[in-house]
């Protein structure tokens, strides 16, 4: 698996609540290339917060890890001490969190905080304040050193995030973990994060995890895409096989439904009725099958392993058994 | 003929006091969040206010219902000043309701869906109405079960929230509804539904909307009509089946560009509005969209646009419009 810079096995998750036992993740199995930008797609609830946090070993107390084994950077991730991950995040391994009015300390300076990440370093202070200000004008903020005396409320929200960005890569990380980075700022920001991450990216040389639920997003930077619902992988696959020959009536629906990608003018925008299952007890049918349009007799009665139907795609259907190449 | 017109309008914002703003010799102790717009919207229509945080579209919205005072400018409603007398204001209240932006936070975590969805009839002061009767009603216009009237805010998903956002707005069979960012937050596929509801309500009671939004993708199907906001002013308007193709101001043309497609073969290669809006303490002179347009030249940098109207209806604040003859400066 030297190939991949993150393999996630079999993975299941479950927390224990007081209203008892809910299953976030079930049976999930993702591979992050060396080098590749990975999506993950999903709705609200689908588990795709769970899974990032999962990564970075940052899951809330109550959350057990039930079944599966996740390699990163060469190591099993869940034996490795806690000694040693604390070693891992920040250096190889970094994540950008969603807002990032709440990321930063309001209290210290944009200089200080830069300085603190590097505390493992052995450089001298001037030598990181320089490393700082070059990594603020990497993602394109002028004036970088006067910018490190100024506080993160100086900045709007599009600056932040780019400071966010430029802490991430501060040690250029070979996982870089993206969790819906780009949905609190406009789409002329959104625009101008997607193309600095995309202009970064030969510059890392590492892989970036990229969360979203804007498809558009995924579509712009990708090149590979996990579709996620209600906790588990229903498609999986190169960024042009997802969006060009959909296989998982889900991945279907999820890409009819985006308003951006309906050409012709209307007043009627196709949905996807029903609602998402509770994560409490979970059915043994297929998890699509309550709101599938082309549910058969086998989709509520078990549960469809994953079917292969090119190179590395694959999705959870009972319709694409017998088509497997 | 048009429900709601409004002319000129400013709405400003103090940002200091009047001592502070003499010693600290700030030039203005006002921003203009809401810099002479007007606009009309015709019965039955929709029209849609895009633009970037902190254009102003919000306090557009606020200062038309009354919940933000208005600087100078005038709003008519029916014709009618609304703002003129109390008893104007009240049947104003009861004829124009707001959907806030966010569904759950706008609802009271300690009311139960009922008593959130008949508290209009209560402020307007129609207790004999069978309330529990009128919640019912309500929530079946909105394609909600009747058991919810006994749920609590917190037990709604993003979008049955916002059911319950509409069935307040609805209650007291408004004619025009401001909807404040109706799908933000919310998933694709509830995202749809919202919409298709908002459509359907339209068509059945003859409604009036603002949408107040910055997703491109959701005005272009839903709305008759779109406004562009840039810093206060509107930059454009007119029809969207035809601003969308052909948009006149580049900051239009900018903002259609900048929307991401769902469709890995059209991946853009560069970046189309680079910058941020700037500030509205000290607005750039001459077109205040200068800094940011591509196409800007010396004229933009030191004499301000002045609305051009097309023969279609359309209206833009460009020297330099796109794909279009340039507009001298009159002095």
């Amino acid at each position: 698996m030297s190939g991949n810079v993150a393999a996630i096995r079999d993975l299941s998750i479950r927390f224990d609540t007081q209203q008892g036992p809910v299953y976030p993740l079930r049976n999930v199995d993702v591979d992050v290339p060396r080098g590749q930008i990975v999506g993950i797609v999903g709705e609200s609830g689908s588990g795709k917060s769970t899974l990032a946090l999962a990564l970075m070993r940052l899951l809330p107390g109550n959350a057990v890890v039930t079944g599966g084994e996740v390699e990163l950077l060469g190591k099993d991730l869940l034996k490795l001490p806690a000694e040693e991950m604390r070693g891992l995040r920040g250096t190889r391994l970094a994540m950008i969190f969603q807002d990032p009015m709440t990321s930063l300390n309001p209290v210290r300076s944009i200089g200080q905080q830069m300085l603190d990440i590097q505390y493992r370093s052995p450089a001298s202070r001037a030598e990181k304040i320089a490393k700082a200000a070059d990594a603020l004008k990497r993602v394109g903020i002028p004036d970088a050193r006067e910018q490190l005396k100024r506080y993160p409320a100086e900045f709007s929200g599009g600056m932040r995030q780019r400071i966010c960005i430029a802490m991430s890569l501060l040690q250029k990380p070979e996982l870089l973990i993206a969790d819906e980075i780009t949905t609190a700022l406009d789409v002329t920001l959104e625009a101008q994060v997607l193309h600095l991450l995309r202009e970064l990216r030969a510059e890392l040389k590492g892989s970036i995890l990229f969360i979203s639920h804007n498809l558009g997003a995924v579509a712009e930077i990708c090149d590979r895409v996990v579709v996620l619902y209600a906790g588990e992988v229903v498609e999986q696959g190169p960024v042009f096989e997802i969006f060009d020959r959909p296989q998982h009536p889900y991945t279907r629906a999820l890409v009819e439904c985006d308003p951006a990608r309906i050409e012709t003018t209307t007043r009627e925008l196709p949905v996807i009725p029903g609602d998402v299952p509770n994560l409490r007890s979970i059915p043994r049918s297929c998890i699509f099958a309550a709101r599938c349009a082309e549910v058969m007799e086998v989709c509520r009665r078990d549960r469809p392993p994953p079917t292969v139907i090119g190179k590395g795609h694959s999705a959870r259907c009972h319709l694409l058994e017998g088509v497997e190449s | 003929m048009s429900l709601l017109s409004v002319r000129n309008l400013n709405v400003r914002y103090a940002i200091a006091g009047p001592v502070k703003a003499m010693l600290t010799g700030l030039s203005s102790r006002f921003i203009d969040a809401v810099l002479d717009v007007s606009f009309d919207v015709a019965q039955g229509t929709t029209l849609a206010i895009v633009g970037e945080s902190g254009s102003g579209k919000s306090t557009l919205a606020r200062a038309i219902v009354g919940l933000t005072p208005i600087a100078s400018g005038e709003v008519r409603f029916a014709g009618k000043n609304p703002f003129a007398d109390g008893a104007a204001g009240r049947a104003y209240h009861r004829e124009v309701a707001m959907m806030f932006q966010d569904p759950v936070s706008s609802l009271s975590p300690r009311r139960t869906v009922q008593s959130l969805i008949s508290e209009p009839f209560i402020v307007h002061t129609m207790r004999e109405k069978d309330l529990a009767s009128e919640a019912r009603r309500l929530l079946a216009l909105v394609g909600l079960p009747k058991d919810f009237a006994s749920r609590y805010p917190h037990q709604l998903s993003g979008g049955q929230a916002r059911r319950v956002g509409v069935a307040r707005a609805i209650a007291l069979n408004p004619k025009l509804i401001i909807a404040d960012e109706p799908t933000a937050g919310l998933d694709v596929s509830v995202q749809g539904e919202i919409l298709n509801l908002l459509t359907r309500l339209q068509g059945e009671f003859g409604l009036t909307y603002v949408i107040i939004t910055h997703n491109l993708a959701v005005v272009r199907h839903v709305s008759d009509e779109t406004a562009i906001m840039y810093m206060g002013r509107f930059v454009e308007k007119g029809r969207t089946a035809e601003v969308f193709p052909d948009p006149a101001h580049p900051y239009t043309q900018g903002l259609i560009a900048a929307q991401p497609h769902p469709d890995p073969a059209r991946r853009r290669t560069g970046v189309v509005l680079t910058g941020e809006v700037a500030s509205l303490r000290n607005r750039p002179p001459g077109c205040e969209f200068h800094p940011r347009c591509p196409s800007a030249q010396d004229l933009c940098r030191t004499i301000a646009p002045r609305i051009v109207t097309e023969f279609s209806g359309r209206t833009y604040l460009c020297h330099y419009p796109v794909n279009r003859p340039a507009q001298p400066a009159r002095p």
